[in-house]
């Protein structure tokens, strides 16, 4: 086989495996959170850029409840600015 | 007369506002959003169909409100409409 | 300087949440107050000497004397006995200027709380706009508080109060003695401090009234309104919506000269590209859809609406109550949803939970309009309707009569003798401000298009994995796609929705279309692009032109009947399980959209081929 249909079908499969893994992240949040945790504490070991480690905690700490981000309809019950209230 | 017996258009003052029941809470809802003893009301609309609910206009807030909620308020004819 | 704790307080529609967005800016934080269900809103911002600032935006409230959870919430907040919340340092009475008979009455009552309070007269300028003059220094005396002027939608229309809360703290008002009349007290400080040089009946909602409320003209306008939406969001959003159309199949194009042939261009061309591509077109007409509803927000007009539909509604078990979350369910059914906590009768907001979903909500636009474009003929109905347009408000209708439909069975199931009571305010007419109605489109459009980059393009990326492997055995006929994981499944659920008049296609559309209704489209783009071939250059942008070849206008329509009822939506379910605290109730609402839809598409389906 080419070189380079090997290389496409590599990345590819990268390329998959991430949406998979980012759809188990937001169906199974406990499980995210664990990885990120996780990811944080290996990046603190390693001696990764601050930025890299601040960035694994912060996906590891608790969201704030905004709407669901589900869906292209809210942005969260604040998206609209209504004049009223 | 009621408040929920006049027509559209008409021009009244507040006479008060009855609890049909004790510690009513609409009726003290009433109260505060301006519903009281002298205060001029107009009924600018009634709704299709029936006419319930009705909208009024008291002092330069405007309200929807049904029917039954409107027969708590007891009110007499304004001699000059506002 | 310690930060300050502040609370924003007022009447509902006092113009409250406009101020807080101009101090606050984007430095906001939506939750829920502990143990209750109403939204809390917090936000951050430093004033010019640079102390800062924790500002709350409480619920609007009529009065302390609390009718809803919501004024509870705010009563307790403000007295500093709400379990989790500190006491605010300062409280701000937002006031609307021209509405004063009404919201001073409050302003008053926040004197009994023990705590400095300021008076923002909001609206000033619309106050002046309309003849009034106000004796600030006067109000002020007679207020017994400091009363700062404040314009929530311009730029610097804070200023005043950033001074205020800058210089010396104000002192506790001094208490007013129990049992004044506290209308009596308005109406003399009105009559001492307010002149109006304009007459009452020369108001904008004087006359803008007499026919948005006319027993004829009323509804003949509400019809209107709504007829001209539907043929906008159709008619007006098509250019734009061919443009980006044709972009999208010119890009397909060129990556596919620039890639050699294999998995990687197969997974841009027909993954990526066919699919999220084919969703993004849509942008324009949802686009319009929103324009539409924001404008309608904004100008007052639908409290009104709401007014003439009372009736409707109410032979249908609701009140008007529920016209705005069920409106608000038209661009999405999760702040719709979350909209119903405004209705006090438990039951009535149930029903309206429950109906929500029926209302045709933007992401079905997508799917709507693939497939009215592809298969309802390009036709003008007596001159000046569209066909096209005709059949999406067809489609609509039928969402707002089955919906109808249901809550009269389910109030049938529960009869409730509570009354149904209705007191809402007519708020004023607003011109919408051009620029918050950019902004709010920007923000939809932004939301969109993140929604489209990360949830619709991993799901396409997914799918295209599904369908491309395995790969088919040696000596096999048929596209490739057929012997993948994604052909496999599809036609393993082929057996329970072949009644529908479905194909194999569809069903493995439907999975990712749950996460997300207009999914469907973009992984129909990539199932058939990838089932024509991989040495195709076009993307299947072109999925309108090839899905009738393909399928029969009997499978389209049981379709599109599939679509007005599925809850293709675990984002609604989720919303509603969280609303309603109660697994039972989103299994209900799953079972029943899912039995109604399958009823739907089959009837449509045999229906349309027996004709």
């Amino acid at each position: 086989m080419h070189v380079a249909s090997m290389i496409q079908i590599m990345v590819t499969t990268l390329v998959v495996m991430a949406c998979a893994l980012y759809w188990l992240g937001r169906l199974f949040p406990a499980f995210g959170h664990r990885y990120w945790l996780g990811a944080g504490t290996v990046l603190r070991r390693l001696h990764a850029p601050a930025r890299l480690v601040a960035y694994a905690t912060r996906r590891a700490g608790p969201r704030a409840r905004r709407g669901c981000g589900g869906c292209s309809g809210c942005g969260g019950p604040d998206a609209r600015q209504r004049p009223h209230d | 007369m009621r408040l929920s017996d006049l027509p559209r258009g008409a021009d009244a003052i507040i006479d008060s506002v009855n609890d049909t029941a004790s510690n009513d809470p609409v009726a003290r809802r009433l109260r505060e959003l301006g519903f009281v003893p002298g205060e001029p009301v107009r009924i600018i609309a009634t709704a299709p169909l029936g006419g319930d609910p009705m909208a009024v206009r008291i002092g330069f807030t405007r309200f929807a409100l049904r029917r039954t909620e409107a027969d708590r308020v007891t009110v007499h004819m304004a001699e000059n409409p506002a | 300087m310690t930060t300050l704790n502040i609370a924003l307080v007022g009447n509902p529609n006092c113009g409250k949440t406009a101020l807080f967005n101009l101090l606050t800016g984007s430095r906001q934080k939506v939750a829920n107050y502990a143990g209750a269900t109403v939204e809390r809103k917090e936000g951050w911002f430093t004033t010019p000497a640079g102390r800062g600032v924790r500002l709350l935006d409480l619920p609007g409230a009529y009065s302390l004397n609390a009718t809803s959870p919501d004024e509870a919430v705010t009563r307790d907040v403000c007295a500093g006995t709400y379990r989790g919340e500190a006491a605010p340092d300062l409280l701000v009475c937002v006031a609307d200027a021209t509405n004063l008979r009404l919201h001073l009455r409050f302003v008053l009552e926040m004197r009994a709380l023990g705590r400095p309070v300021v008076l923002a007269l909001n609206m000033i300028d619309a106050a002046t706009r309309n003849g009034m003059e106000i004796d600030l220094p006067r109000l002020q005396a007679e207020t017994g508080m400091p009363v700062i002027p404040t314009v929530g939608i311009k730029r610097d229309g804070a200023r005043a109060l950033l001074a205020q809360l800058d210089g010396t703290p104000p002192p506790v008002p001094t208490p007013l003695p129990p049992g004044t009349d506290l209308h009596a007290m308005v109406r003399q400080i009105l009559a001492d401090c307010v002149t109006h040089t304009t007459p009452l009946s020369d108001r904008v909602e004087e006359r803008l009234d007499r026919w948005v409320l006319h027993p004829v003209w009323g509804p003949v306008i509400l019809v209107v309104l709504l007829f001209l939406m539907f043929q906008a969001v159709f008619a007006w959003a098509q250019p734009l919506m061919d443009a980006i159309d044709a972009g999208m199949g010119l890009l397909g194009q060129q990556v596919g000269r620039l890639l050699p042939a294999g998995a990687l261009r197969s997974l841009i061309v027909d993954g990526v590209i066919a699919g999220a591509g084919s969703v993004v077109t849509f942008l324009p007409q949802i686009l319009i859809l929103f324009a539409w509803i924001l404008v309608l927000e904004e100008s007052g007009y639908l409290p009104r609406a709401a007014f003439l539909l009372d009736r409707l509604m109410s032979f249908a078990g609701l009140s008007g109550r529920s016209f705005i979350p069920l409106l608000s369910s038209f661009a999405c059914a999760v702040p719709g949803i979350m909209a119903t906590r405004t209705i006090q009768n438990p039951r009535d907001r149930l029903i309206t939970i429950l109906i929500a979903p029926l209302m045709t909500c933007s992401a079905r636009l997508p799917v709507y309009t693939l497939l009215i474009g592809a298969f309802v003929p390009h036709r003008t109905v007596l001159g000046f309707m569209n066909l096209q347009g005709l059949v999406l408000f067809g489609l609509y209708a039928a969402g707002i009569v089955s919906a109808v439909l249901v809550a009269l069975v389910l109030r049938w199931r529960n009869a409730d003798r509570r009354e149904a009571t209705l007191l809402m305010e007519l708020p004023a007419y607003r011109l919408p401000n051009p620029r918050d109605i950019a902004l709010g489109l920007w923000e939809r459009a932004r939301i969109f298009l993140v929604r489209v980059g990360t949830t619709i393009v991993s799901l396409t990326v997914l799918l295209w994995g599904l369908s491309s492997f395995p790969p088919p055995p040696a000596g096999a006929t048929g596209p490739a796609i057929d012997w993948s994981l994604a052909g496999r499944i599809g036609h393993l659920m082929l057996p329970l929705f072949a009644p529908l008049g479905f194909n194999w296609q569809i069903c493995v559309a439907l999975i990712p279309g749950l996460a997300a209704r207009e999914v469907a489209v973009g992984a129909l783009a990539t199932v058939y692009s990838l089932g024509s071939g991989t040495d195709t250059d076009q993307a299947a942008a072109q999925l309108g032109q090839m899905l009738p070849t393909h399928w029969s206008l009997a499978t389209a329509l049981s379709l599109l009947a599939w679509y007005v009822y599925a809850p293709q939506c675990v984002a609604t379910l989720a919303v509603i399980r969280r609303e309603t605290t109660s697994w039972r109730v989103v299994a209900v609402t799953a079972g029943y959209l899912f039995g109604l839809a399958y009823l739907a598409a089959f009837l449509t389906y045999h229906i349309v081929r027996a004709l």
